[in-house]
């Protein structure tokens, strides 16, 4: 019987391969917009949680966006005087601001950790946003000279050492995944992040024309008191001028419009591929009625029961189903791949790789999804090929 | 008694096909059933094989009655007994001229001994160089030998075969005829449908189906009336 219908299968290639693709593409689509949209409610979610920051202070000329800053991973090289600092600190409606410098590792480097990654170098006397990502660890002492934070792409829990920059470091902690750049930076304490990037020849040319780096800071993190307005906080911090405010919250809500949009119209894209294969399996499966007729009275004159011949019509269905869903699955992880690595290179945004579980379940529901529209469509014309009189074999004359 | 038909009847709409047919074959027996074209042969070889329903009348295998059992019952019975030849070559597009021939054994199960079988047969009717050729790929009397070796695959003890040497060369009808012979000399009872005299005086009753009645064509038959 499985022969029969892997053979049946063969010879109708043309047709069975044009509704496996439509399978495969309608499987895969929706798979990768919903591992997509998985990630991206996981990382706002949590970013929502975690962040802690009000607003982000960048300097001026900074033609970074604040999503890039908040978000990407890449090394950003923008600085502005360190005194700003201490005087958001002292500013009314402002609850802590923590100054952050950023600088990077060199891919050439013989001795580095081998990429480009963003060093952040943070006041352990201001921060607060980094503890809440150590992993178990709320009350974790501030890090030591010799001590860094690594994000979780950068190494894993079991590294004790690093070599950054020519200069050994131990690692007090891994971050927990954020979906955020922080997964791909090194925090360090900022005195150590500045003399780095002082005593670091390549690194020279990003203060080209500016202060010694002991006298910068490339963002301020700023947390508001409960009853402070947000706007008039921002106020008058831009009247220090020469700085640029986000607000981290309006920030988060841009991104969350802009991915609300790109997802629905990517399942609005995915739901007609589904619709459009839906249509394509029950017209399919209904023209084999009348065309096989002959085939399948056939069947039944030589004696196959009428039930087996619906389970041979099912058959064919739901081979073609499974093969198609199979496929799919596969093609959606490399269109969640694809798709996620140009959303990253159009925007920087908190993204959490959706969980094993999830995608496994996600991927069993969309087989069996997809196995019960191949018995769906398969239905009627099992039904209808179970109640063909045998006879027909006689009188049908478009027998293949 | 392998096979009994009493007082067969059937009708298209208004017009009645069959009427008071009775008909009997034996074991080792073979009959064959002549008329002009349109006289319902095909459609009297079709209800006795099951295929259709009669509106009137009852068919008995080996003595019980079996025009009153359902589709199930009826399928079985055809599975059990019978083996066809129909008037068009029906072979599966999609198989090879060994996997037609198997295509009884790939539905009822496929056991060494009837893939044996089918090397048998694919010998016997000439057809062992044509063993992964598709029906497309055949000569009419290729197919219709196909047919006839897919038939006999399950040694039915029951042979219908409607105009099985019809259309073909006088080589190729030879090969068919002589195989119907074989099953006949097998044991097996073997009703044919033909217009081909030389072939139905071969046979051990020749039977004529004229205006819906079936009687014995004991008399000389005008050969170009039929």
């Amino acid at each position: 019987m499985i022969q029969l219908i892997l053979r049946s299968l063969q010879y109708r290639k043309g047709r069975v391969l044009a509704l496996a693709l439509s399978v495969m593409l309608s499987t895969g689509l929706l798979f990768s917009v919903f591992l997509l949209r998985e990630g991206l409610l996981g990382g706002l979610g949590k970013d929502e949680d975690r962040l802690g920051a009000d607003l982000l202070v960048v300097p001026a000329k900074s033609e970074v966006a604040p999503g890039e800053i908040l978000y990407g991973g890449a090394p950003q090289n923008i600085y502005m005087p360190a005194e700003l600092v201490p005087e958001i600190q002292q500013m009314a409606g402002v609850s802590r601001a923590a100054g952050q410098f950023f600088t990077q590792t060199l891919t050439e480097d013989c001795c580095d950790v081998g990429e480009s990654l963003r060093l952040v170098g943070i006041d352990s006397t201001s921060d607060w946003v980094s503890n809440a990502w150590r992993k178990g660890n709320s009350t974790a002492q501030p890090l030591k000279p010799d001590e860094i934070l690594v994000g979780s792409k950068v190494a894993s829990a079991n590294l004790k050492h690093l070599f950054i920059l020519g200069k050994l470091f131990r690692v007090a902690g891994v971050l927990e995944v954020s979906g955020t750049g922080l997964d791909s930076s090194i925090l360090m304490d900022i005195k150590i992040a500045r003399q780095l990037a002082k005593t670091t020849p390549q690194l020279q040319e990003s203060f080209a024309g500016q202060e010694n780096p002991d006298t910068l800071v490339s963002a301020v993190l700023v947390k508001l008191e409960p009853a402070a307005s947000q706007a008039v906080v921002q106020q008058r911090i831009r009247s220090l001028g020469d700085v640029q405010v986000f607000s981290a919250a309006e920030t988060r809500k841009h991104i969350q419009r802009e991915f609300t949009v790109l997802l629905g119209l990517l399942f609005g894209i995915s739901g007609f591929a589904a619709a459009v294969c839906i249509f394509q399996l029950f017209v399919g499966f209904y023209e084999q009625v009348h065309k096989r007729q002959g085939e399948w009275g056939l069947y039944l004159a030589m004696g196959l029961e009428p039930s087996r011949l619906a389970l041979l019509v099912w058959g064919e269905a739901v081979s073609i189903c499974s093969v198609g869903s199979l496929g799919g699955l596969a093609a959606g992880v490399f269109f969640y791949r694809y798709g996620l690595a140009f959303m990253e290179n159009y925007e920087a945004f908190p993204f959490l790789p959706p969980s094993v579980s999830f995608s496994l379940f996600t991927g069993f529901a969309l087989f069996l999804g997809f196995i019960l529209l191949g018995t769906l469509a398969a239905l009627l014309p099992a039904y209808k090929s179970s109640r063909l009189s045998p006879g027909i074999v006689m009188t049908r004359s478009d027998f293949s | 008694m392998l096979l009994r038909a009493e007082n067969i009847e059937k009708k298209y709409g208004k017009e009645t096909i069959l009427h008071g047919i009775h008909l009997s074959l034996e074991r080792g027996e073979l009959v064959a059933i002549t008329g002009a074209s349109g006289n319902g042969k095909t459609t009297l070889l079709s209800i006795l094989g099951l295929l259709q329903e009669a509106d009137a009348g009852a068919i008995f295998l080996d003595g019980k009655e079996v025009q009153s059992l359902g589709n199930t019952q009826k399928a079985a019975l055809r599975r059990q007994y019978m083996g066809f030849v129909f008037q068009r070559a029906r072979l599966v597009g999609a198989l090879t001229v060994q996997e037609n021939i198997l295509l009884p054994a790939w539905l009822f199960g496929k056991t060494a001994a009837r893939k044996k079988r089918g090397e048998e047969l694919l010998k016997i009717f000439g057809l062992a160089a044509k063993t992964d050729f598709f029906p497309a790929q055949l000569s009419q009397g290729q197919l219709r030998r196909t047919v006839l070796a897919r038939a006999l695959l399950l040694e039915p003890a029951l042979l219908l075969a409607d105009e099985p040497t019809n259309d073909l060369d006088e080589v190729s009808a030879g090969t068919v005829w002589r195989a119907i012979q074989q099953v006949r000399t097998a044991g097996a009872g073997v009703l044919l449908v033909t217009h081909d005299m030389q072939y139905a005086r071969q046979a051990d009753r020749m039977l004529l189906l004229e205006k819906g009645a079936l009687r014995l064509a004991d008399t000389p038959l005008d050969d170009k009336k039929i």
